[in-house]
């Protein structure tokens, strides 16, 4: 019976650790992004560069949380007026219901743009999280994740360009896509 | 007596097994849930959130959803849209430059 007892027991014990091990093991933490980085990248600084990077380090961290905080600060302001633009065709869309206009293709256009909103929060957040989190690396024990965290940096700098990009040519198009339509089937 | 101690010692009771799996279930539910809280996913789900809120929110307020449209509100629409774009710069507000190598003073190779 005792016997019984403790396996049970054990076996409460392995059912509990062992979804916890798996969890910890999926958990990205900020150092571990830049751990890998350093890795994928196969980053070996020499040491004039690594005396360099040191030196500049503590400095340049506070430009790049300095960074995060006005590239968040844009993308709210552009999220506001992509989402100011969005309701004006949600109503838009609401009238032409009310007087049986078909106007799917502004359904369509917003359909669009809450994918590609969506694709700048994402981006936009993944790149403001790797600025802080590389304006908090150790400087003097990891100069080679501060350097690896920039290069990871610029990469998803380069994502938020192509997805603001993205949400803007929606809007610069529409009136060929969207509008055009509409207007001749209002005039019809 | 002593027999009658040592038969309860050795029985698990039902409510204590009840009682055991429940909690164990409660703990297994409760640490990955805590680890989703604590995860980028879930700043990211809130960032979402207060977007569509925002979004809503806006839409309740002063839009008109009932007037018939002209063909012109669209067209006066189109212009609205252009004037508005013009406060949006991309490569201006998500310059490479800001973290090149050259600018931030690093090594460049």
């Amino acid at each position: 019976m005792k016997i019984q007892r403790f396996a049970l027991l054990v076996l409460a014990f392995i059912t509990i650790l062992l979804p916890l091990e798996v969890g910890a093991q999926s958990v990205v933490t900020p150092d571990s992004v830049l751990s890998k980085a350093v890795s994928d990248q196969q980053l070996a600084l020499s040491a004039d560069s690594k005396a360099i990077v040191v030196a500049r380090c503590v400095p340049l961290q506070a430009q790049l949380s300095q960074l995060s905080s006005r590239t968040a600060a844009t993308i709210h302001l552009y999220l506001d007026t992509y989402g100011s633009t969005m309701n004006d065709l949600q109503a838009f869309e609401l009238r032409l219901a009310r007087q049986g206009v078909d106007g799917s293709e502004i359904d369509l256009l917003i359909g669009k743009m809450r994918g590609a909103m969506d694709n700048l929060t994402i981006s936009g957040s993944t790149y403001t999280g790797t600025l802080n989190t590389v304006a908090s690396v150790d400087c003097v024990n990891q100069p080679e994740e501060f350097v690896a965290g920039i290069v990871l940096a610029r990469a998803q700098l380069s994502q938020l360009q192509k997805n603001a990009n993205q949400i803007e040519r929606l809007l610069t198009d529409a009136p060929s896509s969207t509008f055009g339509q509409i207007i001749k089937r209002l005039s019809a | 007596m002593h027999g009658d101690i040592e038969k309860k010692l050795e029985g698990l009771h039902p409510m204590t097994a009840i009682m055991g799996a429940v909690t164990i279930s409660i703990v297994m539910v409760f640490i990955p849930f805590m680890m989703f809280l604590h995860s980028s996913a879930y700043e990211t789900v809130k960032q979402i959130k207060i977007g569509s809120q925002l979004s809503a929110a806006n839409l309740n307020g002063s839009y008109d959803v009932k007037s018939p449209v002209n063909a012109i509100d669209i067209a006066n629409y189109e212009a609205t849209l252009r004037q508005k774009l013009t406060t949006i710069n991309n490569s201006a507000d998500f310059n490479q430059n800001d973290i090149s190598n050259q600018t931030l003073g690093l090594p460049t190779n």
